[in-house]
């Protein structure tokens, strides 16, 4: 998340018009669904991965770590729907028990087209969180006129984030200088305490930002000006 | 402008955290109120806020006692603000200029005029640069410039802040000192802090808190030579005071007039 953000404010294209950007990455994903040929997916990923680390300038690195995360989860699912059991037009497949258990033309084709799709989405989307920072995307959202609830919600929970992270950061080093993750019992038992310390902390940062809401008139609706 | 008449305040569990509390601004342009820690000041200015109730006395702001109504304290809060000590407390959007606008927007203030005063804000606490930046990548010192700026944009009358200098550099803490000397131009001031060279340096008028009670007030000048006072309070003289009682130097006003000191009989 951290170095989502960092990447977002520091690449090359950051300054580009945000619209623009959000446009490619949304129109990316409409065409790619409604042409649905992977030849066509596939030239969405290069031409992001060629934007996001050629022109964006994120380390290549970076984002395929990044990449690895969903792409982990889409590849256990994809073996799930290729592989089938008792079929016909097997390309290849091996007797266990008294059952066939293999890859078919059909389930190998549905597994490549759904993969490069997914991927296609996923490049898409990746192209626009690594280039745009959140505060751009909510402009765009404002002038969209998407409901305010919802973008009110997106700025608090963003800013949350951060001081979340941060509180947890703290507690985890001097957790860490104190021994606290030496050996498994020790984690464990830190880990609870980290739990449980965050969950306290919450309310006395609410308690805290409220008395600061009221100092600054706050009532009851977040602004976001134009 | 703003006056505290015998105020008392009692935790819930009964405890007394302030006693007889007598405070009156038109005392200095800056006032200063110093304690050991647990000595009341964030209590006080709760107490100032309006957030906390007091159990017994009043806060009177230009002869009006204050009243805890919704409408009554929105009208006393566009007077008499506050800093908070942690910047992260106040801070809540992630972007600089719609944090410093907050305020102004509850107010319906129309967006130009908002602009004008958020840059107007940025400019005094020299943060004009960070306009742009995201709040979670700026430094401790940044954001409590930012927190500072944010308050600053509703031209309050009355300003209060807990301590501004708390975890700043040298060179930040100059700054702040310069930044809080621009602002009393115009507004009242009363900062709590523990750093007393700072509030010797700034504070006209100075009150002594101790475990809940105002042990002492005067002008800086003749407070911070009762060596009894300081002890009880348990703080210590700012450095300003020590050279003049230690060497026999003059009493200087603040570090200014110590730098522009070039020896005896120069002054």
């Amino acid at each position: 998340m951290l170095l989502i953000d960092k990447y977002a404010y520091t690449n090359k294209i950051r300054c580009y018009s945000p619209q623009a950007k959000i446009l490619l990455a949304c129109g990316t994903i409409i065409i790619s669904r409604i042409i649905n040929n992977y030849y066509f997916d596939l030239l969405i990923i290069i031409l992001m991965s060629v934007l996001i680390v050629g022109i964006a300038k994120i380390p290549c690195k970076a984002y395929f770590k990044m990449l690895l995360i969903p792409l982990s989860f889409l590849l256990v699912s994809i073996v799930a729907i290729v592989i089938s059991v008792n079929d016909v037009n097997y390309i290849y497949c091996f007797k266990l028990i008294n059952s066939y258990i293999g890859i078919t033309y059909e389930s190998f084709n549905t597994g490549a087209k759904l993969f490069t799709t997914v991927l296609s989405s996923l490049t898409s989307v990746y192209f626009l969180i690594l280039t745009t920072p959140i505060i751009d995307i909510i402009k765009v959202l404002k002038k969209l006129k998407v409901p305010s609830l919802f973008i009110e919600l997106m700025v608090l929970i963003y800013r949350s984030i951060f001081i979340f992270i941060e509180e947890a950061n703290n507690i985890h080093m001097a957790q860490t200088m104190k021994f606290g993750y030496e050996n498994k019992r020790n984690s464990l038992k830190s880990i609870s305490l980290l739990i449980r310390n965050l969950f306290l902390r919450i309310f006395i940062k609410h308690n805290e930002m409220n008395i600061s809401l009221e100092c600054k008139l706050y009532d009851g609706e977040f602004k976001l000006g134009d | 402008m703003l006056k505290i008449n015998n105020l008392y305040y009692k935790y819930e569990d009964g405890t007394n955290a302030l006693n007889n509390i007598n405070i009156d601004t038109y005392k200095g342009k800056v006032i200063g109120i110093i304690g050991a820690n647990g000595s009341g000041k964030s209590t006080l200015f709760l107490n100032i806020m309006g957030i906390l109730r007091p159990s017994k006395g009043e806060v009177i702001y230009n002869d009006t006692s204050l009243k805890y109504d919704k409408k009554y304290l929105r009208e006393y809060r566009k007077q008499v603000n506050i800093v908070f000590q942690n910047p992260d407390q106040q801070l809540f959007y992630s972007n600089v200029f719609d944090d410093i606008a907050f305020s102004l927007r509850n107010l319906d203030v129309a967006e130009d005029i908002i602009k004008e005063k958020v840059f107007k804000a940025l400019e005094k606490v020299g943060g004009l640069d960070l306009v742009n930046k995201p709040v979670h990548f700026l430094s401790y010192g940044q954001k409590k410039r930012i927190a500072i700026a944010g308050v600053l944009v509703m031209d309050s009358k009355v300003l209060l802040l807990d301590e501004p200098t708390s975890g700043l550099d040298p060179y930040m803490t100059k700054q702040m000192k310069e930044i809080i000397n621009e602002i009393s131009k115009d507004k009242t001031i009363i900062i709590s802090s523990h750093d007393m060279d700072l509030i010797y340096d700034i504070c006209d008028y100075i009150y002594i808190l101790s475990k809940g009670n105002i042990i002492g007030q005067g002008e800086k000048e003749l407070i911070f030579t009762e060596d009894k006072l300081i002890e009880e309070a348990r703080l210590v003289k700012p450095w300003l005071v020590r050279i003049h009682q230690k060497f026999d130097l003059p009493l200087f006003k603040n570090e200014e007039e110590f730098n522009l000191y070039k020896g005896k009989g120069i002054l």
